[in-house]
């Protein structure tokens, strides 16, 4: 990455931070970190909108922080992006106006996806061995004002992830009108609900061993418990929500001498640690002391890359084809297929590595459909695909898989709404790819890997798949040249197959 | 009253009885005893101005509560009287003894010899068009009377018929006129000039008596309305209030009749206990800005050292290679403001802030910060516009500085930002660099040659971000976050100092070596001086060089026969704190702007640091066992409540002379 200064504006449940860093060389040196504190969430978890008086206070929040933009000259070099408490306000769209209009601070809204995969990748940065944790079973646990942020990994498989409605803030409104001496119960009740949502998702929870925590619950954890290393045990957890459980959170702020608003979120935050612990069965909790913005800001300028996150991907694929009892083999015969095309014709398509990915993950999910019926098969696949929940992959190539696997039984590539959403140049890298991804899967058309390889002989006017087999390839030669037409029609050269037994 | 805590109001009187003894100190060259004297005034008038119009306030809100000492506030409203009263009949005898003094060098201070010089042509043309008799009638009621100006009551009988006047005499005019005559210099003050004049001015009617009166008015502004949105309106709103605070004290001087005064009591509505009487001058203020040209009769000037380390190459890259300390009036603080120059015109410097608590108003420094915000810079200033006495003055400048471009903050509405520090961010191949300075003392080009004061700069980048986030939380960018070298009133400092007396107590109990030397302002507080006594009980050694007021008694067995008080008075006013503790080994040494009094350590934003390169260290211990061992300007307090004043004859030590010897 480049040597420069960044600047990070996160407009969170609680506070407005901002984090402006020095890179140099690689190495990441803070410059100022700013925590102005705003409850936006209060607003947005009881009334479901951002009332103008809060809106004018983020606006003067966000002056002060346009003046560090200028101090820095950081204008072109910074982001900023909101959480929950602005995506889930019904006037959104008006908040992020209006702070462009009055400061000149372009706001986006983080998707939830995307924010989860921000925490995972930074704690994966920061965490000692955490390769170690991920292959073994790690569940991440993002406990912040707004939401609960789970990703749950083993063997470099992403089990479960994503951003749950549970924030400490978020169930201290919920709960404001409930008597003091009975709150408990309805923490209780909230802790239960998330836990068994994540039990239906991952079913084997009590295999992963180790629980990582972090977001903005950990400082108030650390504050008060002050543990020694980076871990917290849930006997000390345990203890301080039996000492407190039926404060009030004047008092809780009092004896703790914490802040009013953490006298006010520390009964639900130790419940759900609680109820995490003891569902996982795990007695310590690693934690990680980033901020958001830190992450976040090492995210947006490349300093943190997932290097393995197309392996994990692929992983995934098969992980989610499991679920819907996808022919395995069939989509690992058709993916190496298509990348050996992909490879032996880079000549001819001149598409790159992203290219690539995006005709493997076809190869494999393409007939994920047949779990709901093997007629039309292609139009299940391109809906199942498009409702995975891939953190780290773009949303916009995730769309993009599933038109190339519906189409991979279309004779023509359609017209229609979707496909007309798509730029020039994306239909017609969707094009190329699915007259490979056609070829492809033409090749094991019977499902019976008959073919066992190909070799391709390429000229101007033709290309030649020789297939080696075990046996002959009668509804693969069939489908094929059923197929072949949009090759001829994309690339303007035929493609022909030519079969030869296997022997010696 | 208790003998675990002096009174605070009677502790100050004390300290004001100490630099009107200054006027005393056979060392202290004549015209410079003027200065002692008119400083007394001065001090003398603000304390009634803040602390007595505070009491007034507490009976008149019905708070009858004592004090820390027992005091209850009518009691000390009398211990008040009582001391101030002979306080200022000393200083009459002191003027009186001075006077006699000069004129043995011809200098007549207070001379009456009006024929010699052409006095008529002053009073007729520039006096007499300032000032204005007012005749008191059913149509012409009791004159509105300014806060601190003295005036003459006349009773006068004009066509038959009695009539009271007050000659109102202006703020502004000149106090004094010096007149020479070869050798002999004269000086005529304007009230006897006035007087001489009485009956041109009322040359229609017989006078029957004359005398002169001054009122003082409650002047403490409050701002502690959390509802104040625009603190700036505010304060300028509230400036008015001070000319028409309520009258705390009535002073007299000359024959009065009993009527005459029952009519200012009553238009004052002020009682006995609040009136004070003199036989001659009220206001010796002017003496403090009095120049009579005499060098032999004044200190000699002093020599302002740049350090060898600053006089060549640009202050950043030296200030990048070692932290810097300078001992204030001995260094030049010139160098501060050329340092902010420099900053002013270098393509490399992104930002300055600084805080701004009393400045000249001439400022260079501020001129500087004008011009470095017009020439596109980010420049921020926190002033604080509720410096008392110089709210006016930070107002123009927030004005002028807000124009130019700058970032201008007004700090907190509850808050007092007593912080001093100036930081000045450089992009330097593509890496930004911080250079602080944190002084304690104000950056005012004006006091920096009359207060002792220390400036720390360096380059780490620790204290950079520090005050760093001191900004961010002043200039509420920000909530405060955790300080890593700095401690921050009114959040951590309390905290910390206890933390660091707690120290000591631990290593006196473990047998190891205990010690305290703290250099103050004031020490007035429970909490510490509770602690401090602890501490003393545990075996501490603890040395205290305050200048002004204590709750700390010391020498009292079984609760502070380790503590030592002495309170040094000189040429410049004693203002840096600075802070030892043995902490069982070396020692560590801080330097702080706050003084230990609840107002410095929970009602305002101050700051203390640790002091940790071992050439600075070290020269700031010596530092401060010569403010221990200086024997001619030092006050050793009793545990009665008496400062004890012995100039030893023998091995003379004196802080300050020096220290002007041995600063480079």
């Amino acid at each position: 990455m480049k040597n420069g200064h960044y600047a990070v504006i996160n407009i969170g449940a609680s506070a407005i931070r901002m984090q402006i860093s020095e890179f140099n060389n690689g190495e990441e040196k803070i410059i100022e970190y700013l925590v102005n504190p705003l409850r936006l969430g209060r607003d947005t978890f009881s009334k479901g909108f951002i009332t103008l008086e809060s809106l004018n206070k983020a606006v003067e929040i966000m002056k002060k922080f346009g003046d560090k933009l200028t101090e820095y000259d950081l204008w072109k070099s910074y982001k900023a992006i909101c959480t929950s408490s602005v995506r889930d306000a019904e006037n959104r769209y008006f908040f992020i106006d209006r702070i462009k209009t009055k400061t000149g601070i372009e706001l986006a809204i983080i998707d939830e996806l995307e924010e989860v995969y921000v925490k995972y990748l930074a704690i994966k940065n920061d965490i000692h061995d955490f390769e170690k944790y991920e292959k073994s079973g790690v569940f991440l646990l993002n406990f912040s004002s707004g939401n609960v942020g789970i990703n749950i990994f083993q063997n470099g498989i992403n089990l479960f992830s994503s951003v749950l409605p549970y924030g400490s803030l978020r169930i201290a409104e919920f709960v404001k009108n409930i008597k003091n001496d009975l709150k408990y119960r309805a923490y209780d009740i909230y802790a239960e609900k998330l836990t068994n949502q994540i039990r239906q998702y991952c079913k084997n929870i009590t295999d992963i061993k180790y629980l990582i925590g972090s977001g903005s619950s950990i400082n108030l954890l650390e504050e008060i418990i002050k543990p020694t290393k980076n871990s917290i045990k849930k006997i000390d957890i345990e203890n301080l929500y039996k000492n407190f459980k039926h404060f009030d959170p004047k008092a809780i702020s009092e004896s703790l001498n914490i802040s009013d608003y953490n006298g006010e979120i520390l009964l639900p935050t130790l419940r759900l640690y609680l109820s995490v612990m003891n569902t996982m069965n795990v007695k310590e909790m690693l934690f990680s002391k980033q901020t958001f913005p830190n992450q976040l800001l090492l995210y947006y300028s490349k300093k943190i890359k997932d290097k393995s996150v197309k392996k994990r991907l692929i992983k995934n694929f098969f992980h989610y084809g499991k679920k819907y009892n996808l022919d395995e083999t069939h989509a690992k015969k058709v993916s190496y297929f298509a990348i050996k095309l992909f490879n032996e014709l880079q000549e001819i398509h001149s598409l790159g590595e992203n290219e690539k990915f995006l005709l493997e993950a076809s190869a494999i999910l393409h007939d994920i459909g047949y779990y709901i019926d093997i007629h039309n098969h292609h139009e299940h696949s391109a809906y199942i695909i498009n409702s995975f929940k891939m953190p780290g992959y773009d949303k916009r190539d995730m769309k993009l898989i599933s038109i190339i696997s519906f189409m991979h039984r279309e004779k023509k590539i359609r017209s229609d709404d979707t496909l007309s959403k798509l730029t020039p140049n994306e239909l017609l890298t969707v094009k190329k790819l699915v007259a490979l991804l056609k070829i492809a899967d033409s090749l094991d058309a019977s499902h019976m890997q008959i073919i066992q390889d190909i070799n391709l002989s390429i000229s101007d006017t033709m290309i030649r798949i020789t297939a080696v087999c075990r046996d002959i390839p009668y509804i693969e030669e069939k489908v094929f040249n059923r197929k072949n037409r949009d090759f001829l029609e994309t690339f303007g050269v035929p493609i022909t197959f030519e079969a030869r037994l296997n022997y010696e | 009253m208790s003998d675990i805590f002096f009174n605070r109001e009677l502790s100050w009187l004390s300290f004001n009885e100490r630099v009107l003894k200054e006027a005393t100190d056979k060392d202290v060259p004549l015209l410079e005893k003027l200065k002692y004297i008119g400083i007394f005034s001065s001090n003398l008038d603000e304390f009634f101005m803040i602390r007595v119009a505070g009491i007034k306030d507490q009976i008149k809100s019905g708070l009858n509560k004592p004090e820390i000492s027992g005091l209850y506030p009518q009691d000390q409203l009398i211990k008040i009287k009582e001391k101030t009263k002979s306080l200022i009949n000393d200083q009459h005898d002191i003027f009186t003894k001075i006077k006699l003094e000069c004129e043995n060098h011809n200098i007549f201070l207070k001379s009456d010899k009006f024929g010699d010089f052409p006095i008529d042509s002053l009073f007729y043309n520039e006096i007499l068009p300032q000032i204005s008799p007012i005749t008191i009638s059913p149509s012409n009621p009791f004159p509105f009377i300014h806060n601190l100006n003295t005036n003459i009551f006349t009773s006068i009988i004009k066509d038959g018929n009695q009539y009271n006047s007050i000659i109102i005499i202006p703020g502004n005019i000149k106090k004094y006129y010096i007149f020479k005559d070869g050798n002999f210099t004269h000086i005529f003050l304007l009230e006897d000039i006035i007087e001489h004049f009485l009956k041109t001015i009322y040359n229609d009617s017989e006078i029957l008596e004359s005398f002169y009166f001054r009122i003082t008015r409650n002047a403490d502004l409050n701002f502690q309305n959390e509802e104040v949105e625009d603190l700036y309106s505010e304060i300028k709103n509230s400036l008015s209030k001070r000319v028409t605070g309520e009258p705390v004290r009535l002073e007299l001087s000359g024959k009065f009749s009993e009527t005459s005064k029952m009519i200012l009591k009553k238009s004052f509505n002020i009682e006995e206990v609040d009136i004070y009487y003199y036989d001659e001058i009220i206001d010796y203020r002017f003496l403090i800005g009095i120049n009579i040209d005499n060098d032999n009769l004044k200190y000699k000037p002093i020599k302002y050292k740049v350090p060898d380390s600053l006089k060549k190459g640009d202050f950043f890259s030296i200030i990048k290679e070692k932290d810097i300390l300078m001992f204030r009036p001995y260094n030049d603080f010139g160098v501060i403001g050329r340092m902010i120059a420099q900053a002013a015109e270098d393509p490399d410097v992104i930002a300055i802030k600084m805080t701004l608590y009393r400045a000249n108003r001439d400022s260079t420094i501020m001129q500087s910060l004008e011009k470095a915000a017009l020439s596109g810079k980010h420049v921020c200033v926190v002033i604080e516009l509720k410096a008392r006495f110089d709210e006016e003055k930070n107002l123009e400048w927030a004005e002028r500085l807000e124009k130019a471009g700058c970032i201008v903050s007004y700090g907190f509405v509850d808050l007092k930002i007593h912080a001093k520090a100036l930081l000045v961010v450089r992009k330097e191949k593509g890496k930004i660099v911080r250079y602080s300075h944190l002084s304690t003392g104000n950056y005012n080009e004006t006091t920096a040659k009359l207060y002792t004061d220390i400036d720390f700069i360096t380059a780490n980048d620790v204290i950079g971000n520090d005050v760093v986030k001191l900004f961010n939380f002043i200039m509420s960018y920000s909530d405060p976050l955790k300080w890593e070298k700095i401690s921050v009133a009114p959040i951590y400092l309390r905290k910390k100092i206890i933390s660091l007396i707690d120290n000591e107590i631990y290593f006196a109990k473990m047998g190891k070596p205990a010690q305290i030397i703290a250099k103050l302002n004031s020490l007035y507080d429970k909490e510490i001086t509770l602690k401090l006594y602890e501490a003393s009980k545990a075996g501490v050694k603890i040395d205290l060089i305050i200048r002004g007021i204590t709750s700390v008694v010391p020498g009292v067995k079984g609760q502070s026969e380790n503590i030592s008080i002495k309170s040094i008075i000189g040429r410049f006013l004693e203002h840096p704190r600075v802070l030892f503790f043995k902490s069982g080994g070396n020692g560590r040494v801080f330097l702080s702007t706050a003084d230990w009094m609840v107002r410095n350590l929970d009602k305002r934003v101050e700051i203390l640091f640790e002091v940790e390169q071992n050439e600075l260290k070290n020269q700031l211990i010596n530092y401060l066992y010569m403010n221990i061992e200086d024997n001619q300007k030092s006050w050793i307090l009793k545990s009665n409540g008496v400062y004890i004043k012995k100039k030893s004859t023998a091995s003379k030590k004196n802080l300050q002379s020096d220290m002007e010897k041995i600063v480079e």
